[in-house]
């Protein structure tokens, strides 16, 4: 009978590549690629591009420990880009999608903002207005239009850009390129290409020496 | 002081009666059915999840990660059917104790590596905060599932099986 058991499995690998390939949405991803993605890990690109130094943040918008970082450093990360010292790249995952959308949406929602010039407000308002619950079904569309008429995104693009998806696929492709690099979960924290605990970049004082020091100036 | 044969009728009163065993490797064939089910239906639905979560054990070369997060689930699912039926029983519970092996054996790596991931045995997976990790209770339910397969695997022929019908 191992016969059978030999089969059935190798019959079993064959079936689930082949329909799971077919369902992959990694595999069959149409990417439009957005202007401001110009980070050096493929993500969205706040700052000064002549800043000397790059903070890098895989994110996930409906992650609570990415939420609870932003309440932390976000006062401390805003003064260190307007003083030039700092450009920062944010990578939107969807690593936390169960059987939703709800990362996947967000995540291309604040690349319609950017599209709009208003992504760091928009990305604010998504930490900042964050449910409670991951996969609750709080991230519709319509919510995610209220964040952007709440940061001021009064064009209809933005809706048009939401509603149709347009950077789904690209956010898709960055979630595996993101977990092919090593990325295995949100927040990830990089400075110059280097993690970071999160610990140093949640504390206004470890963030700013570790800057500094890469900027050399430490 | 007891004699022996007041130690061997001791130990006879607490065996398991032979004509129970047949019943006991069922439960355990139905049981294990259950897992393989449970682990193969919810890791199924997201093949994207499923390759993030394979990949976090930074184990398999990239080649190799999407025909194992892919067919897993499919494997999963084909050990269940053939516990659930009773058929080709004890090679599919070999099987089983296998591929129970390779997943206690790639959870010790990922501790041993001091990595800290989810171990996605039933869904999910990918990183867990480092108080999260639950390496050992991942090992010992493992374990408690091997010895499930084993009995199955090596002992008595069980109950409401497909395989019977062959016997008979």
């Amino acid at each position: 009978m191992w016969w059978v058991v030999g089969a059935v499995i190798v019959a079993a690998v064959v079936v689930g590549v082949l329909v799971q390939r077919s369902r992959s949405a990694t595999e069959h991803a149409t990417i439009t690629h957005p202007n401001s993605a110009v980070g050096p890990h493929g993500g969205l690109l706040v700052g000064d591009a002549n800043a000397p130094v790059t903070i890098t943040e895989y994110g996930d918008f409906q992650c609570p420990v990415c939420g609870e970082l932003h309440q932390l450093w976000e006062p401390t990360l805003e003064q260190l880009i307007q003083q030039g010292k700092v450009k920062f790249e944010f990578v939107g995952l969807e690593y936390l999608d169960r059987g939703t959308t709800e990362s996947l949406r967000s995540a291309s929602a604040a690349v319609c903002a950017a599209d709009a010039g208003k992504f760091l407000d928009y990305y604010n308002a998504l930490y900042n207005g964050q449910s409670r619950t991951e996969n609750s079904g709080f991230l519709t569309n319509e919510q995610l239009q209220n964040f952007a008429s709440s940061v001021g995104i009064t064009d209809p693009a933005f809706a048009r850009c939401v509603n149709s998806g347009r950077y789904t696929g690209w956010v898709t492709k960055n979630t595996d390129a993101a977990s092919q690099r090593g990325v295995t979960g949100t927040p990830t924290v990089l400075l110059n290409g280097k993690v970071i605990s999160n610990s140093v970049a949640a504390d206004p004082a470890g963030l700013t020496d570790a800057v500094n020091h890469a900027a050399g100036q430490g | 002081m007891r004699s022996p044969d007041t130690l061997a009728s001791s130990a006879t009163r607490h065996r398991i009666p032979p004509r129970w065993w047949p019943w006991c490797s069922t439960g355990a064939r139905l049981v294990l059915a259950g897992v393989w089910a449970w682990a193969g239906v919810a890791k199924v639905g997201d093949p994207d999840a499923a390759v993030r979560a394979v990949r976090a054990y930074d184990i398999l070369p990239e080649t190799f990660v999407k025909p194992f997060a892919w067919g897993l689930p499919f494997v999963e699912l084909a050990l269940a059917v053939l516990l659930l039926l009773g058929l080709a029983t004890r090679p599919a519970a070999w099987a089983s104790a296998g591929l129970l092996l390779v997943f206690v054996a790639g959870t010790a790596s990922v501790w041993a590596r001091g990595l800290q991931i989810d171990c996605g045995c039933f869904g999910g997976g990918g990183q867990a905060a480092a108080d999260a990790t639950r390496y050992l209770r991942d090992m010992g339910r493992d374990g408690l599932f091997l010895c499930l397969a084993i009995l199955v695997a090596a002992g008595a022929p069980s109950r409401l099986a497909l395989d019977n019908l062959a016997r008979d």
